[in-house]
Order: structure tokens, then sequence, then C-alpha cells
């Protein structure tokens, strides 16, 4: 699957996020929503992004798509790509990428597909608008991308609207539209969430075919610890608008050293849990308009140290590929256990671990 | 798992049990009418205390079910026995039953008639006779269709492919044209820029030479007036060739470009003598090789596509259809299914002449000889009978059900009553008779009592239905949001008849506290709630009346992550304190085997398979339950890598002959499977 971490081959960098803030302006005051990220995408990659809601994910992907809310409010920090940096660079530049080099599938195919006009123009009009080709060639590569992503009877379904699709096909209207320019980058923001395990199941596997077949790099955001394991090679913990864990996928879920991580996999059942009761994560998020002092999980956090509730705490390195934003991992810490759940799938990784 | 958990199952005690239940909708209008079977015939039982999981894919009816369990929507067919009693009942089974003894009793009574038995015969036998014969003609006709369609297409088809070459033609000329232009456009431009300095330069040069030219003849010792002639002249030429040069510059821009010209008249003003004339010429002599080179390539270019594009038509039309030869294959197609159908018409015609023939003989016969065709009526008497009894209780049986699917008393229960109230009041007239007062009050009092509870025992829908409980999946959209939490928990109470606001207001507190929130949210509007607490709230809501029974509809599947947990933890803990059963509809499996004893999965309307959780996941017999089970992403990235998807193909299964039902393989275990299938899943769980 998707789990061929690259590391023989000469990482390439191809989208470089460099401390990342971004606050949006509300009637309650300034929401600090994202507060300072930084990562690195490399060619060919799926970097996976875990979070609950207001966590920033959503947001990030946006600020790359350009395509953030009017009161949106760039504070600091860069996007490179390609040399440029696309938080600086106009709106008429942006067309220029947006679409054709970076694309991105949302969550809800419901909503983001016209009800009111048919599937086939909705795939072509990217094309004839921004490559300039002509309707008829439009239209073969338009059933040339549907059949691409599984799609029986494109000629038919071609002069369909989007409501005598079903779920699943309508997300696979939804990536083909995205596919439709070559793009390089694509940002799946959630894209299987409102889809049944079967048909979800299936656009994943779609997603890995098409991402096999044209090198794609892949950003791959989502809640369900199970898809990251099935896509990811590098995953991005992220909590209240920061990073807090990140590394490769195995070194996520074999060796995790973040509370929230760990509250993460222990708060799901999976198929081996047998518990009475879960280790649910108590509360709800913070709110992002007064973010806490020092780090912002420390008030759901049973394993909060003193020093949580008042500093900060940095991205401690546990290896070369893996990061930890903890007090637990400062040599002074005292040593603690993670839950039994966590243990549980430590275990699994067995040999792995050890390595 | 289950002994792990405080609260007991007792088995003894059914609440529900759901007995081929069916749930039919009829959509659309018009020829496109039709039925969608969104339940098709289900049944199960759940016991106290239990938490019994329904598991499918959207649109398998599994939140129908819950819908249907609650009285949202009337059943179609089958029973939902809930504490005993009747909740709802499909009418249509019951009709079909009347139907079907009416039609029975014709049977049975022409069996006694000999006469009409035979004629009765032969009518049956030619009938089946003539539908075999009506397949026929059916097929054919539609066979000569899919034939005469895909003639009468082939037309279409190869002007398809001519456009198509056509356009792939233009499209690739076009390409050409525009590459052309681009690289013509580039040279002009670069030579005209190329033309101007050099211009520029040489005018300069001009300039610098006529006046070096004149300060030299001033440095010479001639007198004044030579020197002002040969200033003049010097002055003179420089000014002729200087316009020279302009003109040689606009004519090599018009040689580039003659929109250009206009443009650059502008620019060239000034007027000074030219040496570089021979340059801007060899310059544009240039440009011209390099036009040419570039037309010439193009010109190649553009003559091979042609040629290709000719060589492909001609290869194309070998395949034009001819429209005569199409028109005659299609009219013999016709006649030779017209003939078809003609032959099998006779032969129906032959079937009608001849049944007719028969039943005529059989009648003359009946004359020549009565005593062979003897009625025998007091046989049809007691059939008559039989039937008679049969169908009023048929009748009898529906009309109870349509009293028990509006929840109210039937004539039945309506009877009984009344004749216990007849009973205790005689018992009562007998009793007071020479009791002192005092007694006889007492007496009364306890005999109102007794006929009060009667009265109260009649069955509605508050006091059947407030023991059933739902929780809905999406907490936002299923909260109005224009009342305040407490009316949102109360309006259960209020539906019931509690009229005492202190009495309430304790409830709610009450309630509130047992969900995890505080009372001081109960004046609050639902939209100042978080996702996780919104669905508390509706847990709330549900709990109010002190329900045995909640149907959980997808309760966390709109909740967020580490929501989700909390949600899951309050449900079970409500669970083990309040001794509730769960009916729990979900598509998540892991959350699924977590947290129910049973589970029933369910695809496209009905139950493939239905056993205890464990047992489920430790045997999986249906393909589709496999599929499921395949197809849950766990976070363990290892097991990923090697877990592969089973992809389920419902045409793996011949039902044409021997019918599928719901049977029990090992205790506990059932699954929706036909004889030949059960050998084979037998086989897989190793028992004979």
């Amino acid at each position: 699957m998707g789990n061929q971490v690259i590391k023989n081959k000469e990482k390439d960098v191809i989208l470089k996020v460099e401390n990342l803030k971004i606050s949006f302006k509300t009637q309650q005051g300034i929401l600090h929503a994202i507060r300072g990220i930084d990562f690195e995408l490399y060619r060919g990659e799926t970097l996976a992004i875990v979070g609950e809601s207001g966590s920033g994910k959503s947001v990030t992907a946006r600020a790359i798509m350009g395509l953030l809310a009017g009161n949106a409010n760039h504070e600091s920090g860069s996007i490179m790509y390609q040399g440029q940096d696309l938080m600086l660079i106009p709106e008429e530049e942006f067309h220029r990428i947006r679409g054709t080099k970076i694309a991105m599938i949302f969550q809800d195919p419901m909503s983001s597909l016209n009800p009111i006009m048919r599937v086939g123009k909705q795939i072509t009009e990217t094309l004839v608008l921004k490559m300039k080709i002509s309707k008829a060639s439009a239209k073969q590569k338009a059933l040339e991308l549907m059949r691409e992503v599984g799609i029986p009877e494109p000629e038919k379904r071609y002069h369909q609207y989007p409501f005598q699709f079903s779920g699943g096909m309508r997300q696979r209207i939804v990536i083909a539209i995205a596919l439709a320019n070559n793009a390089e980058i694509l940002i799946c923001d959630e894209p299987t969430t409102a889809l049944d395990v079967t048909i979800q199941a299936q656009i994943l596997e779609l997603i890995n075919k098409i991402k096999k077949e044209r090198n794609l790099s892949v950003i791959f955001i989502t809640h369900d610890l199970g898809v990251v394991a099935n896509m990811a090679d590098r995953a991005l913990v992220m909590y209240a608008g920061k990073v807090v864990e990140y590394g490769t996928t195995n070194e996520i879920f074999y060796n995790p050293k973040h509370p929230y991580t760990w509250a993460l996999l222990a708060s799901m059942p999976n198929l081996d849990t047998t518990t009475d009761r879960l280790d649910a994560i108590p509360g709800t998020p913070p709110n992002l308009i007064n973010p806490p002092v020092g780090d912002a999980f420390s008030l759901r956090n049973k394993y909060a140290l003193q020093i949580d509730f008042e500093v900060e705490p940095p991205l401690f390195k546990v290896s070369d590929t893996h990061y930890a934003a903890t007090w637990l991992l400062h040599p002074d810490a005292p040593k603690v256990n993670p839950p039994k759940a966590v243990l549980d799938i430590m275990k699994k990784g067995g040999t792995l671990n050890e390595q | 798992m289950n002994s792990k958990k405080k609260s007991v199952i007792d088995y003894n005690h059914k609440v529900l049990e759901v007995r081929n239940l069916k749930q039919y909708f009829k959509v659309g209008v018009g020829n496109r009418r039709m039925t969608v079977k969104a339940i098709d015939g289900i049944s199960f039982d759940i016991y106290k205390r239990e938490v019994f999981g329904l598991v499918g894919e959207s649109g398998c009816g599994k939140t129908t079910t819950g819908r249907t369990i609650i009285k949202i929507y009337n059943a179609t067919d089958g029973t939902i026995k809930y504490n005993g009693r009747i909740i709802g009942a499909g009418l249509q089974g019951d009709k079909q039953r009347i139907r079907e003894l009416k039609q029975n009793r014709k049977l049975e009574i022409i069996q006694q008639n000999p006469l009409k038995k035979k004629i009765y015969e032969l009518k049956q036998k030619a009938k089946s006779d003539i539908h075999v014969l009506n397949d026929d003609i059916n097929k054919i006709r539609v066979q000569t269709e899919v034939e005469v369609n895909k003639l009468k297409a082939k037309p279409a088809e190869f002007s398809n492919v001519l456009e198509l070459a056509l356009h792939r033609y233009e499209t690739e000329k076009n390409q050409v044209l525009r590459e052309r232009k681009i690289k013509l456009d580039r040279i002009s431009e670069n030579d005209i820029k190329d033309a101007i300095n050099m211009y520029n330069k040489t005018i300069n040069v001009i300039k610098r030479k006529t006046v070096d030219k004149s300060k030299y003849i001033k440095s010479l010792q001639v007198n004044k007036e030579e020197i002002e002639e040969a200033i003049e002249e010097i002055k003179t030429t420089e000014v002729e060739n200087l316009n020279v040069a302009k003109e040689k510059l606009l004519k090599t821009i018009e040689s580039l470009d003659p929109k250009l010209v206009s443009v650059y008249e502008k620019q060239v003003t000034s007027n000074n003598p030219v040496k570089y004339v021979a340059h801007v010429d060899l310059k544009s002599e240039i440009v011209k090789n390099k036009i040419k080179e570039i037309e010439d390539y193009y010109e190649k270019v553009l003559v091979k596509l042609k040629s290709d594009y000719d060589v492909e038509l001609n290869e194309i039309s070998k395949n034009k259809p001819d429209k005569q030869e199409l028109k005659n294959s299609i009219n013999e197609l016709k006649a030779n299914a017209k003939q078809k159908i003609k032959a099998i018409q006779d032969k129906i015609n032959k079937i009608k002449q001849e049944t007719k023939a028969q039943i005529l003989q059989v009648k003359q016969d009946a004359k020549k000889e009565p005593n062979k065709f003897l009625v025998n009526q007091s046989e049809i008497d007691k059939v008559k009978n039989k039937y008679k009894k049969l169908i009023q209780e048929a009748k009898e049986v529906l009309r109870e059900h349509r009293y028990l699917n509006k929840i109210k008393e039937t004539p039945k229960e309506k009877r009984a009553r009344l004749q216990k109230m007849e009973e205790l009041k005689e018992a009562y007239q007998k009793k007071i008779v020479g009791l002192s007062p005092e007694a006889a009050a007492r007496e009364k009092e306890a005999y109102e009592n007794e006929i009060r509870k009667l009265n109260e025992s009649i069955p509605n829908y508050a006091n059947t239905m407030s023991t059933m409980q739902m929780v809905f999946q999406d907490p936002i959209a299923s909260l109005n949001p224009r009342m305040i939490v407490k009316d949102i928990i109360s309006e259960g109470l209020i539906v019931r008849g509690e009229r005492d606001s202190k009495l309430i207001n304790e409830k709610v507190n009450k309630i509130l506290d047992i969900v995890g929130l505080t009372p001081d949210h109960a004046t609050r509007y639902p939209h100042e709630f978080s996702g996780g607490q919104r669905q508390r709230i509706g847990i709330a809501r549900a709990l109010i009346t002190n329900p045995d029974f909640v149907i959980a509809d997808e309760p966390i599947s709109a909740l967020d992550v580490s929501i989700q947990a909390q949600i899951l933890n309050l449900l079970s803990d409500l669970k083990n304190e309040l001794g509730l059963t769960i009916l729990f509809i979900a598509h998540d499996l892991s959350v699924v085997k977590y947290f129910c004893d049973r589970i029933a999965v369910m695809y496209f309307g009905k139950i493939v398979e239905m056993a205890s959780s464990e047992e489920l996941f430790k045997n999986p017999l249906h393909p589709y339950t496999k599929s499921l089970l395949s197809a849950i992403p766990q976070p363990d990235p290892i097991y990923e890598a090697n877990r592969s998807r089973v992809v389920y193909n419902p045409s793996i299964h011949n039902y044409t002959i021997d019918k599928p039902e719901l049977v029990e393989i090992t205790p506990g275990h059932f699954i929706y499977a036909n004889n030949e299938e059960l050998a084979k899943y037998k086989e897989e769980l190793g028992i004979k």
C-alpha cells in the first residue's frame, strides 16, 4: 500500500510550509486558527494531516489552495512552491497554479458539485478554461478521465446530473475534475468521511492507484487513523493550530510520543478492543480566540506536567524523521507509560519498533 | 465480553419481536411509478438489557427499520411486538391471505363438480401453452429490435468516425498554423527591434561624422565662404542619408509586418546622412530567407497532414455503409420476425380453437351421460362452510391488526374489558348488601379504583410508546433551534400529560446531570452547544420518559473523533445504570463490535447474517459480511499493508430454483442462504 517510505531516494521537496500563522477576524475577536506550523511535502509521497475539527487542518489546505475566507489574516510565514511564496502572489498569478498545479478534492461530494449542471460540463469546464482546448477534444479527455476513475458507461453518464449519481460515484466525478489538468499536488480534504465503508475502501484504492500512475504528491486530511495507516507515508498530528507530532506512519503508530496522539489512538474502538470503557478525551478543544498559555492540550491531558501549563513545549527530536512537541520528552521529565490501548497497538509494531 | 458488563441480559424476556417486517415505498409517477423494497421481510428478537446492532451500507434499510419500529412509518407487512403487544402490523399479508383463501375455495369447489373441473383443466392447459408462446413472441420482438437498432446505428457511427477524423485533422492543422504564426511573429518582432537598433546606431554615426567633418573643415585655414559652402553641402548629404535610412527602415518593417509601419514612423523622426542602408537591406534579406524557410517547413507539414488525413479518409470510407443495403437488411429482419410471429400466432389461434372444441365436446358428453358428471353438492357445502369460517377468522385478524396498528383497543379487547367491568359491578353490588355505611364506602372506593385501573389500561400512544425512544443521527438537525433545551427535553413529559412545572424542572435537571450537562444549560438554545453536547441533549430528550428501549440511529457518526468516545461511554454507562435495551444502528463495524452484544448485517432490505458480535467477527460466513469486514481500515500500518479487500458480487448467488431463507446454522448464528449454500457454509465451519 502507501507505506513505501522514500528513504533511499533523494527527497525532493515540492512544497514547503514555514512558520505559517493565520488568524480570522470574527465578531468575538481574533481567532488564531493556525499558530505557526512547519512542514515539507516530498515529491511522490502521501502526507496525512490528522486532527479533530477546529485543529486547523482544513485551513492549512485552503491556505495552500489560496481559498482562504475574506476575514482571514496572514500573520507570518510562507508556503514555498516552485520558488514562489503562495501567500504573497497576486490572485491573477494564482489562477495559473490553482487547479492546474495544485488540485483539491473536497469533503462533501453532495455539495461540491453544481446540482444544475451536467457532470460532463463540470469536468470539461476546467479543461476549456485553463488548457484552452476545444470543446470536442475536451469531451474526449473527460470521457477518458471518467473511465480512469472507474465510472461505467461514461458516454451515458457524461450527460447526467449529479443527483443521478450515488455518493461514491459523485466523489469519483470530483476526483476526475481534480485530475483534469494534470496537477502535481493533490489535496484531499476528508474525501471519504461522507461515504460508506465499502465505498470508502474503493475511493482510497482509486486515489492510491492514481497517485502511483501519475506520481502525485498527496496531502491527505482526515480524522480516521485507520485511513492514515492505509494511505500515508508520513503523518502530521495537529492540535489547536499547531503540529504536535510528526513522523513516518510507522513511527506515529508504533512509537507515538505525544499524549494527544495516544489519546486519539486510544479513544476509538478498533476490532481488537476488549476493554469495558474507552479512554475518551475529556472536554472539548480549546477556544482559539484566547489560546491557552503553555501546551494547548494540557487541559485535557491526564499526563500534563506543571510546566505544560506555563511554557509551550518545543518540538523534541525522536529520530531523524520523527518529532513531537511534549515536555515528556525532556530529559528531566518523569517516565510515563502510554494507555493500554496504545501499548496494544505498539506491540503489533513489535520488531519494527526496536529498529 | 458480556460477562464484564454490569447489566445482564435476560434471555427469557423478549422486548421486541419483529416478524417478517416489510416496508415498501411507492415512488415516482406515471410510467416511472415503482415500488422500492426498503425492508424486505426481516425477523429478529431483542432481549431485555441487550444491545442489538444493525449494520449495513447506506440504503440497506437500517434506518427505515428503526423508524418503522418506532412508528414513524406504518409497516407494509409483518408484525412488530413490543413487550408482548403488537404495536405495528402491516396489512398487506392479511389481505393476501384472504385473497388466497378465496382462490383456494374456488378451486376446491370446482374439484367437486366434474364438468367444471374438466373445463377448468382444459382452460388452464391452454392458458399455460399460450403463455409460453407469448413469451416466445416477446423474445423475438426484443431480439429483432436490438438487431435493427444495431443496423440503424451504423450510419451514425460512420459519420461519428468521419467527424472524429475531421476534428483530429483540424485540431492538428490549427496547432501547426498556430505554431507557425508564433514563430513568424517572433522573427518579425526581433528583427524589427534589430532594425531599429541598427538605425539608431547608424544615425548616431552619421551625426557624429557630420560633426567631425564640420570640425575638420573649420580647422582648415580656408576662407569663410568656402567653409560655409562645404558645411552646407555636408548637411544636405546628411539629411539625404538620414531620409534614405528612414525609408529603408520603414521598408524593412513593412516587409516584416505592414501593420507596424505607422507606429514606427512616429518614432523615426530624425534625418541624417547614412551609410548603413546596405546592412538593413541585408538584414531584410536574411529575414525573408528565414520566413521562407519556416513557411516552407510548415507547408510541408501541412501537406503531410493533409495527405495523412486523405489516406485515413480513404481507409474510413471503405467501411461506408450502403444505405440501400442497410434498408434491405432491416426490412429482411423485420419480415423474418413478422413471419415467425405470424406462425406462433397461428399456433395460438389453433390452440384456442382446439380448446373451444374440446370444451364443447365435454359439454355434449355431459348432456349425453349426466350420470358421469354428477355434482357432489354436500361436499361443496362442506367446503363452503370450512372456508367461510377461515375467511372470517382472517378478516378478524385483519381488523385486529388495523386497530393495533393505530394503537387502539381492538373490539375483542373492548368486549373483554366491558365484560370485566360488568362482573366487577355485579360482585360489588352483591358485596355491599347489608354492610355498614363505612364498610360500604371502603368497598365503593376499592371498586372505583378497579374501574379506573381498567380504564387507564386502554392502550393509546402515550402509555404504549413512551417507553420506546429514539436518538437521532444528526444532533444539529434533530433539535429545534427555536426551543430552549428545557423545552426540548421536557416535551415528552408534556405530551404524556405531565403539567406540574416544578416536577418537570426537577426531572429535567436530573436528566441533564445524568448525561453530563449542568442545570444552567437548560435555559440555553441548541446553537450555543458543541456537537457532542447537542448529542447529549438528544440523549437526555430520549431518556426523560424513563424508557426501557432506545433506538439509537447512528448516534455518533456525525460527531468529532474525540467526542465519539465520550458519547459511547455515556451510552454504555446509561445502559448499565438504567438497564436499557438498545437497538444500535451504525455503519462503523469497529464501534458495533465494541458496543453490541448481537449484530445483524443488512443488505438491500434483508438480514443476511445475524450472530453474537464475537461469533460474527470470528466466523463471518456470508460473502457480504466478509467484504464489509475486509473494508474496515485499522490504525495499524502493517495490518493495512497486508489487508486485501474482498469484493462482494451479489450475482454469485443462484436463487432461481432453491429459495434462500434465514436459517440458524449454529446456535445463535443465523445466515441467509439456500440449502446448497448452507452445506457449503457448514463445511466452512467444520460441522457436518
